[in-house]
């Protein structure tokens, strides 16, 4: 805790801002060096489209994009042709939403409004019933009801809280539901488990995890696709094609139709070499130190409430807090002038900010790069916050 | 000017503001909300013989959304229910003396109260 996990002169952007305390990993995390090469060097020595090529650049190309498929499967414990990459976690959960037909809905009044508006809006359109899981006061859920489908987050984006997916999976099959898991707060910031947690679908992006923007990836156990319709038309989806109709390949490629992110992928996995070479251990444990931490600078200060699990045992790297008589954009206004980036507002989280009966928060997060200094100086500043 | 100087130059508007409160008796009441920030703001107004006789507003908002609320809500007593249809995001940068649209999300912070006011007159056309 008393530096980074990764060494901050690994990103580029803390070399070129070095007073930068970064606290807003919960929206995206920073990319270090290897990742931004890799894309680098993909681009100007190997670029070529995927799959249908015969010369070698193509070929290569493909390899280094099937390669980033067996990397991703090996972080969560899947099997390669289990993993989807889609533009982002938003559109994971999307697909998800559009090609599965369950007979009714039960959603988290804690998930971020990409795992809560696609199964709203699909449950009214398709006339579905949606029942809503409440929360207690720290973001655990509580009594799941009886539906087919059940939409959850592992780790909460605005209270960090972490809930058990193992025993909530188990619980959904015992209802015959399906568990479509947000873990785009879990997988960059501890092992995640597919197998043992046991979910039929799971969701996470990439630039939350030191890769690139504009990929994401869905999770989706062995063969539960298999019936499913696509999501998207185009190319490399196909199996054949004439004009008496139309013959789709299986998942994971059924579902990845036009030319996929690739250098977004090769990008991921220089990212998971990196996480995977720091040990998802080690990420867990130095961000559970960092929150403790937190979470006792910050209880120190006058006028401060946080929300979300007191133990960091239970808690994600995220702390969200109010400071009383202040909006949280002008806390964050004011950090911003001492080069303290954090986030404000809902985080695309409003019901539960409704459930809080607050409307919106300050929010600080944490990564590898993060150490004891960046949360000295968030608490330095948060104790000379004024308008005057 | 950097952000924080907004809050520097405004801080007195800020903590002395005059027309943050719920006007009694007012004509018209408007509500609108700025979904990045999840501020809320509901502005009042009172008219007579087609004058904007007094204006506040309340709710929730962050330092931009209330020093933007005040100094619209004082522009606009004494002016003719049509003045309304004037105020826009550049007649805010004139009456603060800063351009807001530097800052994407100061913007959409001084523009809800804008939306708010103007609404409101298209509910007295009505």
């Amino acid at each position: 805790m008393d530096k980074p996990l990764i060494p901050k002169d690994e990103f580029p952007i803390f070399r070129n801002n070095p007073s930068l305390n970064f606290l807003d990993s919960a929206a995206s995390s920073q990319k270090p060096e290897s990742v931004i090469n890799a894309m680098d060097e993909f681009y100007s020595t190997t670029y070529a489209n995927i799959h249908r090529g015969m010369y070698k650049l193509s070929e290569q190309s493909t390899n280094l994009y099937e390669k980033a498929r067996e990397k991703v499967a090996k972080l969560i414990n899947a099997k390669p042709n289990e993993i989807i990459f889609t533009k982002s976690a938003t559109e994971s959960l999307n697909l998800l939403a559009y090609v599965l037909e369950p007979k009714s809905y039960a959603v988290s009044v804690m998930e971020h409004h990409s795992n809560f508006v696609p199964w709203q809006f699909m449950a009214k359109a398709r006339k579905k019933p949606i029942s809503y899981i409440d929360i207690d006061d720290e973001g655990f859920f509580r009594k799941l009801p009886k539906a087919g489908l059940y939409a959850l987050s592992a780790a909460s984006n605005v209270l960090g809280t972490i809930n058990n997916i193992h025993g909530l999976c188990d619980e959904i099959r015992d209802n015959k539901g399906i568990s479509v898991i947000d873990a785009t707060q879990a997988v960059p910031h501890g092992k995640f488990d597919v197998k043992k947690e046991g979910c039929d679908f799971t969701a996470f992006s990439s630039h939350k995890m030191l890769g690139p923007t504009g990929i994401g990836v869905l999770y989706a156990k062995e063969g539960i696709l298999d019936n499913a319709k696509p999501f998207l038309f185009g190319g490399d989806m196909i199996k054949s094609v004439s004009v008496e109709g139309t013959e789709f390949s299986d998942a994971p490629y059924k579902y990845e139709a036009g030319t996929p992110p690739i250098a977004e992928a090769i990008g991921l996995s220089a990212a998971i070499d990196l996480l995977e070479k720091t040990g998802m251990e080690n990420i867990r444990n130095h961000e559970m130190a960092l929150t403790k931490y937190a979470m006792e600078s910050i209880e120190n200060i006058k006028n401060i409430s946080y929300y979300g699990p007191k133990d960091p045992r239970k808690k994600a790297g995220v702390i969200s807090f109010n400071v009383s008589g202040m909006h949280a954009n002008d806390v964050a206004y004011f950090l911003s002038a001492k080069n303290i980036a954090i986030r404000s507002g809902h985080h695309c989280a409003m019901p539960l900010h409704r459930r809080l009966n607050i409307t919106g928060t300050a929010r600080a997060s944490f990564y590898v790069y993060n150490d004891k200094s960046d949360i000295d100086a968030l608490a330095d500043a948060l104790g000379k916050l004024n308008f005057r | 000017m950097a952000d924080t100087d907004i809050y520097d130059k405004y801080v007195d508007i800020f903590n002395q503001k005059k027309h943050f409160r719920k006007l009694e008796g007012s004509d018209v009441i408007s509500a609108d909300s700025y979904v990045s920030c999840a501020d809320n703001i509901r502005v009042y107004i009172r008219v007579k013989d087609g004058m904007i006789e007094d204006a506040s507003f309340d709710k929730v908002s962050c330092f931009v959304g209330v020093v933007v609320s005040e100094m619209l809500a004082k522009d606009i007593i004494g002016k003719p229910l049509s003045y309304l249809n004037s105020i826009d995001i550049q007649h805010v940068n004139r009456l603060m003396g800063v351009d807001v649209t530097q800052n994407f999300q100061m913007k959409g912070c001084a523009e809800l109260p804008i939306s708010a006011f103007k609404e409101i007159a298209k509910k007295v056309k009505k």
